[in-house]
């Protein structure tokens, strides 16, 4: 028992400090990448800048980068489209098909299947719409992805990433990567299909080889394996919640 | 969410530091809580009470936890 604690009246200039209340409470959020730290003759030294930390700098760099992506599918997947299509430029679907060579020129050399470029000339209103409809697809999809990840990271400046809501946020990020980067996939090759089969293609055959987007897939489940993490968390945040 | 489960313990700070002169915020400092946390036990709002924030507030205050803290008799 220390001294001032028989002495109620001279409790009060103890300065302890070693306590503080639940992460929010007291002001700090101890994610701004600074430590406090002490001298080792026990003197307070000068905050310590620790350089692995994800502070403030870090997160605006990563909502200008996300912003830059979203942007970039909404132009890439959605406004070149629609510009082509009010321009009237022909649609240029991907067409894979088998290499045909001379029997002569084919003699010890193997050769598989080549991707042609193709002009759809003229398209009609329901060519354009099936050309864009993965566009807009992914476009949303990584719209979606990016807003989830911006929302994401205000509560993590907030000092509190353990709110409930984020365990909905990163499983919707997990459904988009896992499901929605397949599914747009697909939307692409049924798109394709469905734009060359009234179009002319003269000797070509049309083959198709199953390519799906296996890093957006994984990295899908280690969001979804994360989203199990942080529901850990908020249970551990909503026991702390009330203790003093 | 864990389910809310209901208590009924009751805190006793208001009277302890009207007894004594002393101010919530004193004691928040001499106890090295916040005084959000430390009104929010005073107001019977904690769920929970650290044994070292028990043990500070009982020495600050000259008393036992039984002064602090009561449990209420379950109505018949």
């Amino acid at each position: 028992m220390t001294d001032h604690a028989n002495h109620p009246d001279r409790a009060d200039q103890s300065g302890r400090a070693d306590q503080t209340g639940p992460a929010g409470t007291d002001g700090t959020d101890g994610t701004d990448g600074v430590a406090g730290v002490a001298g080792t003759d026990g003197t307070a030294g000068r905050p310590r800048r620790e350089l692995l930390a994800f502070d403030r700098i870090d997160r605006w760099g990563l909502v200008v980068l996300l912003g830059a992506v979203a942007l970039g599918a909404i132009v890439a997947g959605v406004v070149e489209p629609l510009a082509d299509w009010v321009t009237g430029a022909p649609l240029t679907p991907r067409v894979e098909s088998a290499v045909t060579v001379p029997p002569l020129d084919a003699v010890g050399v193997g050769y598989g299947s080549a991707s042609y470029a193709v002009d759809a000339v003229d398209p009609g209103a329901a060519q354009r719409l099936l050309a864009l409809a993965p566009g807009l697809l992914a476009a949303g999809l990584v719209v979606l992805s990016c807003w989830c990840i911006v929302l994401l990271l205000r509560t993590v400046a907030a000092g509190d990433p353990f709110d409930p809501v984020n365990v909905t946020r990163l499983r919707v990020l997990a459904g988009a990567l896992v499901v929605g980067a397949p599914l747009a996939y697909f939307l692409q090759v049924v798109s394709n299909a469905m734009v060359l089969g009234n179009m002319d293609l003269g000797r070509l055959d049309l083959t198709f080889t199953l390519d799906l987007p296996w890093v957006p897939m994984l990295a899908g489940m280690v969001v979804a394996m994360l989203a199990e993490a942080f529901k850990s968390g908020s249970r551990l945040r909503a026991d702390v919640d009330g203790l003093v | 969410m864990p389910v809310e489960e209901p208590h009924r313990v009751l805190c006793h700070l208001d009277r302890l530091l009207d007894e004594r002169g002393m101010t919530l915020a004193a004691l928040a400092e001499a106890v090295g809580v916040t005084v959000v946390n430390l009104s929010v036990l005073k107001n019977n709002r904690a769920k929970a009470v650290r044994f070292s924030t028990i043990t500070a507030i009982c020495e600050v205050l000259q008393c036992q936890v039984g002064d602090v803290l009561t449990v209420e008799r379950e109505a018949s």
